[in-house]
């Protein structure tokens, strides 16, 4: 994933070199503030027994939607393109199995993800007016510093699956990656002002490189029964997201 | 003579040959403010007028009359195609001073107008604006004719007939749509009918009211004076004389055409029916002629005239108006591609005027015409109009001819009937570009090499006739049966016609070779052969290099909506007579007209400010930004209407317009090449229902459909066409198409977009 998000910010970079664009009356730069509804998918599971028939059915956690501020640069290259630089903070709720090594219970545990996204994006204008000026799509390529951590555990008749001390520990910070594809509708008025109307749906990998954390990640010295977990679901589609961005066109 | 129906129908047709000019007649004096003036602030001034004691709705139909009637009259006077102020102008303000001597209120409101159309027809408009077409005015004898004509037309607007047929029709329309909730045969036939029996009431109490002004006047008012103006209507479809057309018109000393070419018989004229059928007259808006003159012939005998004269104001104005007229038609049937209608004109002008050079130039215009047409096989639409069958009288012979021939044979005829015209002529500079053009066509074509003509050899007249007869064996060519299918009959002709050409392409050129022996030691017509070579071994080249490439046009480089030539060098260029149109299809009456003007007039800031950004140099010439001062311009205007019209009909045939001189002269005038012809079509359409309503319905299945119908649901359909044609009026040749069709209003934002985007292109276009 990495990789592939090198590779776009080349691509783009290089695509701005060749930039002949004749933009709204000959303006490309647009700086816009936003705000984004983010949302996770409704999960049903939650934990699911390896060994135990009659553990009671997972929970469902529903639909989390928060409003999410976006900061942005769009830059027009091209005649129906412009690449886009855009930070928002982005605070997501994960979902996570912790199990224990010997199987004996597991439940679902609901961690939460804070931290800043980056993205490099490319929009695509498909109506035949000159960018920034249409409806278009997009592609983002984002990538998610977050600092994890344990906020909510469930506890089942009486019975607490983590001790006490684990409730604030927090885990190393983790780097994920993310896709995001976007349709929208840019709009300029009084020759200065843009609107830009969106729907954007947003995919979080995986972090296979640091998706197993041990124990040990915990910093729980007294604990030594269950001594790893895995992020099983620790992926986040932000669904159908709405957006709105307000812009000034700069020069 | 019409009324309000066939009014409108003529303003559609007129902005048809809203292209028409003739160089021989322009407007002279100041504008009318009526040309200037914002079609909008008249009819407010209009509105404001209306009487505080009318109903609502009435109230509502009167102001959509004036705004319908209003707008339509005040773009056709637009378009360049109604002569102002001239001294034909005054001659029929005359006219209408002697026959409303005694009504000064009502001929205060009145105003006369010439329309440079072919098409033989008058009607009155709101506003007191009459128009007389000079299709009309070269038909008419005399001018007790042409004051009963206009006593009609008088009539309608004196009696108000354009506001009470409008009135009618309206309630038509209304009682038709209630009934048809209840009955299914409360069709609009019906209500076709309906209207039609109330407009043929209003002209004949418009025949009558103009026969009284007739009767009170100086004039003669006789039958024979009265049915000579239903003649006119009767025969409206023929030339205004039937004079036989011989074919040897086109032969020159070494050419001849075959006699097979000379049709049998004529088809007899036979003229529109007196007394039509009772479902013939129902179709029709106006009463049946022979009707027309029983109600002429009984008032005659109810009342006697007071006048005898056939001219009161002056007969030669009235002959200078009428030969100018005549002299003048040929040229406008040309600039609308008929090119036998342009020929048969002229020749019978030339009967008259053996050495007018003019008329002699509009044949040879015609001829050069017709031969790109038919070389370049874009015919098709033109043949529809030199069908010969539906010709009636002496015509006829011409019609069959130019359609019986051969391209080949048709392109050197053309030829040397327009070089000899050069030699005749050796200075006027439009006749060597059109030999040019057709020698191009005749090397491009039909002939390889100046050695496939038998240079130097002689041949007999009865010798070469008989080569053209045995070329030519098919052309006896039985006229179909009225029954049979037109598409077969047409398709059977032409597939006839191809198989046989290819057949005997060797054989049937071999009368032709002949034909040049005159011209081959001239230097003029060997400098045009040789162009040609090379503009044919050019052509060919560029033509095996798009093979190659694979790319179907070479110069035009496809940027999305744009095709434009890269080779542009543009920093100046002049906008003609744009347009903006804003139509809601939600409505009964759904062009809107006033936010049409509006959107025009700020259409034509945002071309100036988005130049200015560009920095380049836009004329824009556009009635609305005329005065009384800015005839020359109108002229103009005129002129480069005609031009950009001819060009449409050329397509890419890259021809010259039938004006050529005076197009570049402009050129030189403006200083720039670029001319443009741009506009606006506004639509807001009819909101779609279904396909949101469904995507609600099946959200809960897939979420994101929610939004997606919500938003389909509420948001407005709009419709936006944006189109801009620029040509090099030099070369002749459109270096720049933009053709936009958007999903969208006509917001300031999109229009400042795409103006902007098409300056920016052509400055930027430069090598």
């Amino acid at each position: 994933m990495k990789s592939i998000f090198t590779i776009t910010i080349a691509v783009l970079l290089s695509a701005c070199a060749w930039a002949q664009p004749i933009g709204y009356q000959g303006k490309t730069f647009i700086l816009s503030a936003g705000l984004g509804l983010g949302s996770n998918l409704p999960y049903y599971s939650g934990y699911v027994p390896f060994t135990d028939d009659s553990t009671p059915p997972g929970e469902d956690i529903g639909i989390v939607v928060k409003p999410i501020p976006h900061v942005q640069i769009e830059y027009t290259i091209f005649d129906a393109s412009s690449i886009l630089i855009r930070w928002q903070s982005m605070p997501l709720e994960v979902n996570a199995n912790l199990y224990a090594e010997d199987e004996t219970f597991y439940t679902l545990t609901r961690i939460s993800a804070k931290g800043n996204m980056f993205g490099l994006g490319y929009k695509s204008y498909f109506t035949q007016t000159p960018a920034p000026l249409s409806n278009y799509f997009s592609i983002m390529a984002f990538m998610y510093p977050s600092q994890i951590e344990i906020t909510e555990h469930p506890d089942y008749a009486g019975i607490n699956p983590f001790p006490t001390t684990l409730q604030n520990t927090t885990f190393d910070k983790v780097t994920n990656y993310g896709l995001s594809l976007g349709f929208g509708i840019q709009d300029i008025f009084f020759d200065k002002l843009t609107v830009d109307y969106a729907i954007e749906l947003a995919y979080i990998f995986k972090n296979f490189d640091e998706g197993t954390h041990t124990f040990e990640d915990l910093h729980y010295e007294g604990y030594d029964n269950p001594n790893a977990f895995t992020f099983e679901n620790a992926r986040t589609l932000l669904l159908a997201s709405p957006m709105i961005h307000v812009g000034y066109l700069l020069f | 003579m019409k009324s309000l129906p066939l009014a409108i129908c003529l303003l559609i047709a007129a902005q048809s040959f809203a292209q028409n000019t003739h160089s021989r007649v322009t407007n002279t004096a100041s504008l009318p403010t009526e040309v200037y003036t914002p079609s909008t602030e008249k009819f407010k001034n209009t509105v404001f007028d209306l009487p505080d004691t009318l109903s609502k709705r009435e109230r509502m139909v009167r102001e959509q009359y004036y705004l319908e009637s209003g707008f339509g009259i005040d773009e056709m006077m637009r378009s360049g195609v109604v002569l102002y102020n001239t001294e034909y102008n005054a001659y029929l303000d005359k006219i209408a001073d002697h026959l409303l001597r005694d009504n000064t209120e009502l001929r205060m409101q009145l105003h006369f107008y010439i329309l440079r159309s072919p098409v033989v027809n008058a009607f009155a408009g709101a506003g007191g604006n009459i128009f007389i077409s000079m299709g009309l005015l070269a038909m008419l004898e005399n001018e007790a004719e042409l004051a009963f004509v206009m006593g009609h037309e008088i009539g309608h607007i004196a009696l108000e007939h354009g506001l009470e047929f409008y009135v009618k029709a309206n309630e038509i329309d209304k009682n038709s749509d209630d009934n048809a909730l209840f009955k299914r045969s409360s069709s609009f036939d019906i209500s076709s009918i309906a209207k039609n029996l109330y407009s043929q009431d209003l002209e004949k109490s418009a025949d009558l009211f103009g026969i009284d002004l007739l009767l009170k006047s100086k004039y003669v008012a006789d039958t024979n004076t009265l049915n000579a103006v239903f003649d006119v209507l009767k025969f409206a479809y023929l030339p205004y004389e039937d004079q036989p057309f011989p074919i040897d018109f086109f032969e020159g000393p070494h050419y001849a055409i075959s006699k097979n070419l000379i049709l049998d018989s004529i088809k007899q004229i036979s003229g529109t029916p007196e007394l039509p059928s009772k479902k013939e007259s129902l179709k029709s808006t106006h009463p049946s002629i022979g009707e027309r003159r029983k109600i002429i012939r009984e008032k005659l005998l109810e009342q006697n005239g007071r006048g005898n004269q056939y001219y009161v104001v002056s007969e030669a104005s009235f002959k200078n108006l009428r030969d100018d007229s005549r002299y003048t038609l040929p040229m406008y049937y040309l600039h609308n591609q008929f090119f036998q209608d342009a020929i048969y004109l002229s020749y019978l002008g030339l009967q008259r005027n053996p050495d007018d050079a003019n008329l002699k130039k509009v044949i040879a215009k015609a001829l050069t015409g017709y031969t790109k047409f038919r070389n370049s096989k874009e015919e098709t639409t033109y043949a529809e109009k030199a069908r010969f069958e539906d010709y009636e009288g002496q015509q006829q012979q011409l019609y069959f001819l130019l359609w019986a021939m051969y391209d080949v044979e048709f392109n050197v005829m053309s030829l040397l009937y327009t070089f000899q015209l050069h030699l005749d002529y050796p200075d006027d500079p439009e006749i060597l570009p059109l030999c040019q053009t057709l020698v191009n066509d005749l090397v491009y074509y039909h002939f390889n090499d100046e050695d496939d003509f038998k240079i130097g050899e002689t041949i007999s007249r009865d010798s070469l006739y008989l080569l053209s007869d045995i070329a030519n064996p098919k052309l006896k060519v039985a006229p179909p049966s009225k029954t049979s299918k037109v598409k077969t009959r047409k398709a059977s002709v032409r597939s006839k016609r191809t198989s046989q050409e290819k057949i005997q392409k060797d054989k049937y050129k071999k009368h032709l070779l002949y034909a040049y022996n005159d011209f081959w030691d001239n230097k003029d017509f060997r400098n045009l052969w040789n162009e040609a070579v090379i503009a044919r071994d050019e052509r060919e080249a560029e033509a095996k290099e798009l093979r190659e490439s694979g790319f179907k046009i070479k110069d035009l480089g496809d940027k999305r909506n744009y095709y434009i030539n890269n080779n542009l060098d543009v920093d100046s260029i002049v906008i003609v007579n744009p347009f903006y149109t804003r139509i809601d299809l939600r409505k009964d009456n759904a062009v809107e007209y006033v936010s049409s003007e509006e959107g025009e007039i700020n259409f034509l800031e945002i071309v100036e400010a988005n130049a200015a950004k560009v920095g380049m140099q836009v004329t824009i010439i556009d009635p609305l930004r005329m005065d009384a001062n800015a005839t020359e311009q109108f002229n103009d205007m005129q002129a480069l209407n005609d031009w950009f019209s001819e060009q449409l009909d050329f397509g890419s045939m890259n021809m010259p317009g039938y004006e050529q001189a005076l197009i570049d002269s402009l050129s030189k005038a403006y200083g720039t090449p670029y001319f443009m012809w741009t506009g606006i079509v506004s639509l807001r359409t009819r909101q779609k229902v279904l396909g949101p309503v469904l995507s609600i319905v099946f959200s809960p299945v897939f979420f994101p459909l929610l939004p997606y119908g919500i938003y389909e649901l509420i948001s407005p359909e709009y419709e936006f066409f944006y189109l801009s044609l620029l040509y090099n009026v030099n070369t002749h040749e459109a270096d720049v198409l933009k053709f936009t069709l958007l999903k969208r209003n006509d917001s300031q934002a999109i229009l400042n977009s795409h103006t902007y985007e098409m300056l920016y292109r052509l400055s930027s276009a430069k090598k």
